[in-house]
């Protein structure tokens, strides 16, 4: 109640009269869909929108109005934010670009100079920004948090949150809450350490990290054997969700270390593959979910949480949807982590069911191997930190699935050497990676797709196969619009209830981020990241 | 992990940041090479490095580059255009590797086999009608696999292997498109490139067509080589010939 207090005297003292986004919009920032305030539009991580000018009657007329193309050679994985008119994105590795959304003209670029070499697994990227009153928080690569003027892009302050020589790096778009900034670090091909920490908005000063790998005397240590906790992993590189009326944040959690060699840190190795839920005043645990209890193949949690309040046979509960890497949708309870159901939403080797506390039973001969394991699906996952959206409108769960592809995986040593990869082990498969036209995948080798899943039953609804694999968040809308874009550089709409076709453009650049949709001036706008370019379509 | 999926941006960024000096010179250990090359080769390569899905890399010969630097690209970075992905190894594994890839090309290129390169490179631009499909320096279709440097590329015993049994090993840039449009046009070609709404090809006319899928009436991707089995159809001389002159293609260096 005092930290309520305090709250309430800040806001109401301290941010400046025409403070752009105060915590009470965020709260309810699906209120106002003119908007996109947050990295997955709200704290409840639906992306999706109340806007229904663009329907599924008329999204066939969508066309171009502005592309803002990048200075950059890192692959763009950003979802921009959108407030009252101005848009805010990032440029890879850790610039910030605030642009005109009827436009698309530059207000101001901000530069980051990263200090040296960053040792980073999956391309020097970032995935975007949050936004309290007047400031801008960038998760920086080489490790520090920064402050910027959104009015300006001026530096308010830089907090040092890990050491990149260590291997750690800074990926995800930091949430929000309350005054609190919070984040974590990538880095579990590296052997770090991983957390979650929240920072003070006004100063930068940390004021909780909750290790998610416990150190001796704290809880969750036993489940790791002899110093394999020290350089566990456990990395933090998506946004998680936040639960206002539980006072939860909830957040995935990445891969233990080393990747594939699960015999050099016996014990379930706890909290890496799972799900915590922290209390966002003071980052103490209050309950967790393990996906994977030590983990052999590298399937992190490193998926949108998706926060719904719905029946859950015949109660009304409050419920966690997570269609997990490891090929697997689950329904949790969210107010105590307990298991609900888990499906497999694509094809799934590993798994012979879950006991009666929803710990998952492996099937005999799915451990890596020194030979190689073939399993499905792939190291990849079944999907991955791609944005998932939930429609209130269909009660239907889209996502970005790569299907019924393998991977042979391979345990190997394991040796620890500060900011070299620790992988303990190698992953070899007939999927293609990377762009190249004559490799696409044979649909018997996989395939990626857009799959509508029934949260209720973990079934498909319908999917639309894609020729090549897919990395596209999904944005659903009130006017039934379901807009993705893939590895093709396609950026399409499809009607939410059955997946037909309704307008498709070329952007000629792989599509690997989350659209969103905002207005200006009362006309609705669509917007992605594809390439090297953010475009923005609209009704004519 | 985020996964491979962007092998290639790491691996050139990893390129940016490797001390090539100091790698160039690190201590070669076979048996780390050996455990790479097992661990990310071998399944395409072969486990000697004879070939299979990928190119034999026993002959001393590389296709794309022999010098460290274009073989160290190679295995960081893939070579574009073909189907050798990059690999997320360090640079000294990459240098371990290399050196690995190096020894296996001291092994010779196996002989030629006793055909007449002269009479073999007759029958195939006239008899065997083979440049209605391939193309060599320049002359001939373009619907076929181009053989200027087919000798570079496989052994002789894989140039005989393909001519008598060219079904079993079509790479996926080497598969043909057949389509029908709503008029009832049959287009057939060799496909260069495809995607969920739209496939490019090359017909036998050498046009470049490109198709979208919904305006077609059928659509089929044929993972078989058009060209026909050479098994009973030329005599084992004729086929000694073919192989010596195709052997004898190392294309433009």
């Amino acid at each position: 109640m005092k930290r309520a207090v305090a709250v309430a005297l800040w806001l109401s003292c301290c941010v400046p009269s025409g403070a752009q986004v105060t915590y009470e919009r965020l709260l309810h920032a699906d209120k106002e869909p003119q908007n996109w305030l947050t990295y997955s539009g709200s704290y409840k991580s639906w992306r999706y929108s109340a806007l229904d000018q663009i329907r599924t009657g008329n999204a066939s007329s969508l066309e171009l109005k502005w592309v803002y193309q990048l200075n950059a050679i890192d692959k763009f994985e950003a979802t921009p934010l959108v407030v009252d008119g101005v848009m805010y994105f990032t440029q890879p590795p850790s610039d910030v670009i605030a642009v005109d959304g009827k436009t698309g003209r530059a207000f101001w670029t901000y530069r980051y100079t990263l200090s040296g070499n960053v040792s980073v697994c999956c391309g020097r990227v970032n995935r975007g920004l949050a936004i309290l009153g007047d400031t801008l928080f960038l998760a920086a690569l080489d490790g520090n948090l920064v402050a910027l003027d959104a009015k300006t892009g001026k530096e308010v302050w830089r907090t040092r949150v890990v050491d990149p020589s260590l291997g750690y790096s800074l990926t995800m778009a930091p949430l929000v809450v309350k005054d609190k900034v919070i984040l974590g670090p990538a880095g579990g091909e590296f052997g770090i350490r991983g957390f979650l920490a929240a920072f003070d908005a006004r100063t930068g000063k940390e004021a909780w990290k909750f290790q998610t790998i416990p150190g001796p005397g704290e809880a969750g240590h036993e489940t790791w054997a002899g110093d394999a906790w020290q350089h566990g992993g456990g990395p933090v590189w998506l946004t998680g969700s936040y639960d206002p009326e539980l006072n939860l944040i909830i957040q995935g959690v990445g891969n233990p270390s080393p990747d594939w060699n699960p015999t050099v840190r016996p014990g379930d190795n706890l909290y890496a593959s799972s799900v915590i839920a922290l209390d966002a005043d003071t980052g103490k645990l209050k309950w967790h979910y393990q996906f994977m209890p030590n983990d052999a193949w590298d399937w992190d949690a490193m998926q949108t949480p998706v926060i719904v309040d719905a029946e859950w046979q015949g109660q009304p509960r409050k419920l966690l949807y997570w269609a997990n890497r490891n090929g697997v949708f689950y329904v949790l309870d969210r107010t105590n982590g307990k298991f609900l159901s888990g499906k497999p939403f694509a094809k799934v080797t590993w798994l012979a069911g879950f006991d009666e506390n929803g710990r998952p039973k492996l099937q005999p001969n799915s451990l890596p191997t020194a030979e190689g394991t073939l399993l499905y699906p792939g190291v990849q996952g079944a999907t991955n930190w791609y944005a998932p959206s939930y429609s209130p409108r269909t009660g239907l769960f889209y996502l970005s699935v790569w299907a019924d592809y393998y991977s042979v995986y391979q345990e190997g040593e394991a040796e620890y050497v500060p900011g070299r990869r620790f992988n303990g082990g190698n992953i070899r498969q007939p999927l293609a990676f990377g762009r190249n036209t004559t490799l696409l995948p044979n649909e018997e080798q996989g395939y990626g797709a857009l799959k509508a899943l029934n949260p209720k039953t973990g079934e498909t609804v319908w999917q639309v196969k894609f020729a090549d694999l897919t990395e596209g968040g999904v944005l659903t809308t009130a006017g039934d619009v379901v807009f993705t874009g893939n590895r093709e550089g396609y950026f399409q709409a499809f009607d939410a209830r059955d997946g037909k076709l309704l307008w498709k453009a070329s952007l000629g650049g792989y599509i690997a981020a989350g659209p969103v949709t905002f207005s200006v001036d009362g006309k609705q706008y669509v917007a992605v990241a594809a390439g090297h370019g953010m475009f923005v379509f609209g009704l004519p | 992990m985020r996964g491979l999926g962007v092998a290639l941006l790491l691996a050139s960024w990893a390129w940016a940041q490797a001390p090539a000096e100091r790698l160039f010179n690190a201590r070669v250990d076979p048996e780390q090479g050996r455990r790479l090359w097992s661990a990310n080769c071998a399944v395409c390569h072969g486990a000697e490095g004879k070939g299979g899905r990928g190119p034999d890399l026993t002959t001393g010969q590389f296709r794309h580059g022999g010098t460290d630097d274009d073989l160290y690209r190679a295995i960081r970075n893939g070579i574009p255009g073909t189907e050798m992905p990059g690999f997320p190894l360090t640079g000294a594994e990459s240098m371990q590797l290399l050196a690995f890839v190096r020894a296996l090309g001291r092994a010779a290129m196996p002989t030629p086999t006793e055909g007449d390169a002269a009479r073999g490179r007759a029958l195939f631009a006239e008899g065997g009608q083979c440049t209605s499909c391939h193309r060599v320096g320049g002359a001939g279709s373009r619907i076929g696999p181009d053989l200027s440097d087919a000798g570079a590329r496989l052994a002789p015993s894989d140039l005989l292997a393909s001519l008598l049994h060219p079904d079993e090993r079509v790479l996926p840039m080497h598969w043909y498109v057949r389509a029908v449009t709503r008029d009832g046009r049959t287009i057939t070609g060799r496909r260069l490139n495809e995607d969920t709404y739209s496939v490019q090809l090359i017909d036998a006319q050498d046009r470049l067509v490109s198709l979208v899928k919904q305006e077609l009436k059928e659509y089929e991707l044929i993972k078989k080589s058009p060209m026909p089995a050479y098994e009973g159809k030329f005599t084992r001389e004729q086929l000694g010939d073919l192989v010596a002159y195709l052997a004898s293609l190392k294309g433009t260096p």
